[in-house]
């Protein structure tokens, strides 16, 4: 019926590519990139200003710094690998406190989550998946006290033996086994990592994107629409909650996986 | 309500005029059917955590740890079936 309602744009892929907004030396900068550094920035600053002046009664910033790195270091690390996995603390707090930052961009203004870009979580997850496969090369090379040129090769060959291999199952079976698990342990891991944080940030934009768009559409629609606008509003605001939760759960979620893997990769025996 | 009504037919229509009607209840149905089985396994996943933690309160930490990581790997393949209506 036209008259009743304006033009309805559904949000979708097309919401997360932005045009150029400048060069600097030729390298083109659009309002993603602006956010990256913008989020850098917050997390160096919370770092900087919290632990400037350390003292033993932490005030407000020292607190929640040592808040969330004590909550990475007892409910991650030692829960998931152990006290050896303590070397991971400065990587694991470190990404922990990008993303959290990062994904409460989302919720809050400026609306606008790195994460949203598939790139910047592939990044950290293929730096993840370098550290857990170094990590457990040289976990066999220390536990079979393997020395000399060839030990590097040698530890790889044990360490995919033990990723791929799963001990106790009959040969015939080991045909099929041994691909499935070098797959999904070698090589589909560091992508499901991203798109998980990804995908999530993604949904949850594109469902608020909607919510408030009906809004938006209600608000200039017919008269008599107009009061069922409160509606989708509250509902809006219901989801902005949600939207925080999953921010804070999925760097959790990021942080925790990433331990599990190192736990595993380090495990000399499967 | 007659204003609701009509604004839900008008989306309707929105939705089956974007593309091929058949093409787009497909990809509606993609996202559906992607979401059965992970929804499925969370709900036994925070079940059995949370009689878990009822019966052995003193893990309840451990207990939670480990529910986050399997809620971390299952949710993975509704999102996966969210980005097909994307990609498809």
């Amino acid at each position: 019926m036209p008259g009743l309602i304006v033009a309805f744009e559904k949000p979708g892929t097309q919401d997360f590519v932005w045009p150029t907004m400048f060069k600097i030396f030729g390298f083109p900068v659009n309002w993603i990139i602006v956010m990256a550094v913008v989020t850098i920035a917050v997390v160096t600053a919370f770092f900087y200003f919290g632990l400037r002046k350390a003292k033993p009664v932490p005030g407000r910033l020292q607190t929640m710094i040592e808040m969330g790195v004590g909550f990475v270091r007892d409910t991650i690390i030692m829960e998931v690998i152990g006290p050896e996995g303590l070397k991971y603390l400065p990587l694991l707090s470190s990404v922990f406190f990008f993303f959290l930052f990062a994904n409460l961009f989302s919720p809050f203004p400026p609306n606008t989550s790195i994460d949203t870009r598939l790139a910047f979580p592939l990044v950290f997850a293929l730096f993840i998946w370098g550290t857990y496969n170094v990590a457990g090369v040289r976990a066999q090379k220390r536990h079979a006290g393997l020395h000399g040129p060839l030990s590097y090769l040698r530890a790889t060959g044990k360490y995919l033996k033990v990723q791929c291999v799963p001990s106790g199952a009959p040969a015939p079976i080991l045909v099929l086994l041994v691909p499935t698990e070098f797959i999904s342990n070698i090589i589909v891991r560091p992508f499901s990592l991203a798109l998980r944080l990804f995908l999530n940030m993604m949904a949850g934009h594109m469902i608020l994107a909607l919510i408030f768009g009906v809004t938006m559409l209600m608000v200039d629609g017919a008269i008599f629409l107009k009061p069922f606008a409160i509606l989708p509003l509250a509902l809006g605001m219901v989801w902005i909650l949600v939207e925080i939760f999953v921010a804070l759960l999925q760097a959790f979620i990021f942080v925790i996986l990433s331990s599990t893997y190192i736990a595993s990769a380090i495990s000399t025996e499967h | 309500m007659a204003g609701i009504v009509h604004l839900a037919g008008a989306l309707l229509a929105q939705v089956t005029t974007t593309g091929d009607g058949l093409t787009s209840v497909a990809k509606a149905l993609v996202f559906g059917l992607a979401t059965i089985g992970p929804t499925v396994g969370l709900g036994i996943v925070i079940g059995k955590a949370i009689e878990a933690m009822a019966r052995q309160p003193e893990y309840a930490g451990t207990v939670r740890t480990y529910m986050f990581i399997g809620i971390g790997l299952i949710e993975l393949y509704a999102l996966i079936g969210f980005a097909l209506y994307w990609i498809t």
